[in-house]
């Protein structure tokens, strides 16, 4: 016979040895069901009579095995108790956005109008994956930040939730996810000024014999560049060439402001594979810039460039190659630019 | 009226607590210099209209273990010195000196640039967005060093975004000569007509001024375009 004061099953000694805080790591304990009883007992109390006991696994181990509204309550509690490690805190916020389930979804807004600012990205991640319109009123409602990290996760986090949910993001917020391009003007530049930069090409142009009547022109920034060909590609056969061999195709020269004078700034090369060829774009100094391939089509090669590691602003470049003629396009992303490196501080000549 | 060292640290400079005359109001963190620093005028300088420069040492790794020497250290702060003195005739101050370093392994596609290398290196290293960017490397190779003229007042702009100074070449005052003409081009200024002058005299124009320790006189025009740029930070 069963009692209502029937005492609580305790963490069994298997889980007791799992769930230690300084156990050993662990994959995915499956409790059985007592032993889930007992978990949650242990997270009702939020392991308090159980010192020895990680809350951070327990809620690992009941979420997992049950993810249901009733943990989402027990979790909640936890990310609630401004008295614990906000360490632990935290995991709860990160394991609510594997709840989808009110009371998760209640707890998160309600820390998130907290305003304890180091909560909000680890607030925001969860409320990606189960938030709805609300989050996306809270959201709204949070005050301006400086944080161009954070602000961007806010406008991401609400665009997620209203593609979710079927709303429509405002445009701000969806350029988060999708990003403002502005294009990059490729243009063949006229051969009079091509012979001219080449005639004002200032130091090497690495051994190469360079066409004195074709080029390519764009602006990066405000500075003029001027793609250069090996006078090596043909015309009439450029497509065939390119596929032909290795071959540096060309150097981009850039225009110094005083002088009008032009000097090599990045190189192309390229290397055939079968049926294509890929193409690398370096600076001066070896690093690879961008790179992409050539794909034969029955139109000519189709070119597919983009951004390496060491560029800046994210790029993506286009064209078609045909025997006769060069169509490039370009596309920047501005807003996703990667944030320039601030160099160090050398702390040892601050010290008094 | 009577300006203590303390207050200008404080009002201009953001420095308090413990404070060396040396270090925090001059910014000269890499030991004496061999000139004669006059604090009086200095705090009267850098309270004016004045800008601030971030400074790069291109290679330099902490007790001198880089490519950077300590001479070479001592040397960009007499060319900060003697820079200061000649924008003083333009009555703009140099005023916050940061101080930067790019460590040996990131700056060995650096050490030794042209002007496209100069572009490559501004545009991927930045300090703090209210000063202008000069970068010390050891060697350039087509100049004695590169700038814009009128460089962006953004710095997460594309293309050249500060000034880039060889360190190894040239006497310590033509090294401030040379920071005093590129930063001045950052500050809108065009080559001038004579080798007096700072922004010394193009002859063969091509493009790049020749200047010598001697160029170092700057004209009301020039102080006045030097006044109108964005780099000018109010009194404090």
């Amino acid at each position: 016979m069963t009692t209502a004061k029937q005492k609580a099953p305790a963490l069994s000694k298997r889980l007791r040895a799992a769930l230690a805080i300084d156990g050993p790591h662990f994959g995915r304990p499956r409790p059985k069901p007592r032993e889930l009883i007992a978990i949650k007992n242990a997270l009702k109390s939020r392991s308090k009579n159980q010192p020895e006991i990680s809350l951070g696994k327990l809620m690992r181990v009941a979420v997992d095995a049950d993810p249901s509204s009733d943990t989402a309550k027990l979790v909640s509690n936890v990310l609630a108790d401004s008295k614990l490690d906000n360490g632990v805190r935290r995991q709860a916020a990160t394991l609510l956005g594997d709840l989808p389930f009110i009371p998760a979804r209640n707890a998160l807004h309600k820390q998130l109008s907290s305003r304890e600012a180091h909560f909000e990205p680890t607030l925001l991640k969860a409320l990606a994956k189960i938030g709805d319109s609300k989050t996306i009123m809270a959201i709204k409602k949070l005050p301006k930040t400086n944080s161009d990290v954070l602000r961007k996760m806010r406008n991401s986090v609400a665009t997620v939730i209203a593609y979710r949910i079927g709303e429509k993001p405002t445009r701000t917020r969806e350029h988060a996810l999708i990003p403002r391009s502005t294009p990059l003007l490729i243009e063949s530049e006229k051969p009079a000024k091509v012979k001219t930069v080449v005639d004002k090409l200032r130091g090497s142009n690495y051994g190469l014999k360079l066409k004195r009547d074709f080029g390519l022109c764009f602006n990066c920034g405000d500075t003029k560049h001027v793609l250069l060909v090996n006078d090596d590609l043909k015309r009439g056969q450029f497509a065939e060439n390119l596929l032909a061999k290795r071959r540096i195709v060309g150097v981009i020269a850039m225009e110094e402001e005083d002088s009008n004078d032009f000097v090599t700034r990045y190189l192309v090369f390229v290397k055939p594979t079968r049926q294509q060829a890929v193409i690398s774009v370096i600076n001066t100094s070896g690093e690879v810039v961008m790179m992409g391939k050539f794909r034969r089509t029955s139109s000519g090669l189709e070119l597919e460039m983009r951004d390496h590691t060491n560029a800046r602003v994210p790029t993506n470049v286009t064209g078609l190659i045909t025997d006769s003629e060069v169509h490039i396009q370009g596309e920047l992303f501005p807003e996703s630019s990667r944030e320039k490196n601030a160099g160090e501080v050398d702390v040892s000549m601050y010290k008094n | 009226m009577r300006v203590s060292i303390r207050d200008t640290c404080s009002d201009c400079l953001g420095e308090t607590g413990t404070l060396r005359v040396n270090r925090d109001l001059f910014g000269y963190i890499y030991g004496k210099i061999d000139r004669d620093l006059r604090v009086r005028q200095h705090i009267d300088r850098i309270r004016g209209e004045s800008i601030n420069i971030c400074i790069f040492l291109v290679g330099h790794e902490p007790g001198f273990g880089g490519s950077f020497t300590q001479a070479q250290a001592t040397r960009v702060q007499h060319a900060i010195d003697l820079t200061r003195e000649i924008y003083a005739q333009a009555n703009l101050g140099v005023r916050k000196i940061y101080w930067r370093y790019i460590g040996t392994d990131k700056a060995g596609p650096y050490l030794s640039v042209n002007s496209s290398g100069a572009t490559d290196l501004t545009d991927a290293f930045s300090g703090p967005n209210d000063g202008i960017d000069v970068f010390w490397v050891q060697t350039v190779s087509d100049a004695g060093g590169w700038s814009n003229s009128k460089g962006p007042c953004d710095k997460d702009g594309k293309g050249r975004t500060g000034a880039v100074l060889e360190v190894t070449s040239g006497s310590d005052d033509f090294k401030g000569v040379l920071m005093a003409h590129e930063v001045g081009h950052y500050l809108t200024l065009k080559h001038a007509n004579a080798i007096t002058n700072v922004m010394g005299v193009d002859s063969n124009n091509d493009g790049i001024g020749e200047l010598n320790s001697t160029s170092r006189d700057i004209t009301s025009s020039q102080r006045n375009k030097m006044l109108d740029s964005c780099w000018v930070r109010s009194p404090c």
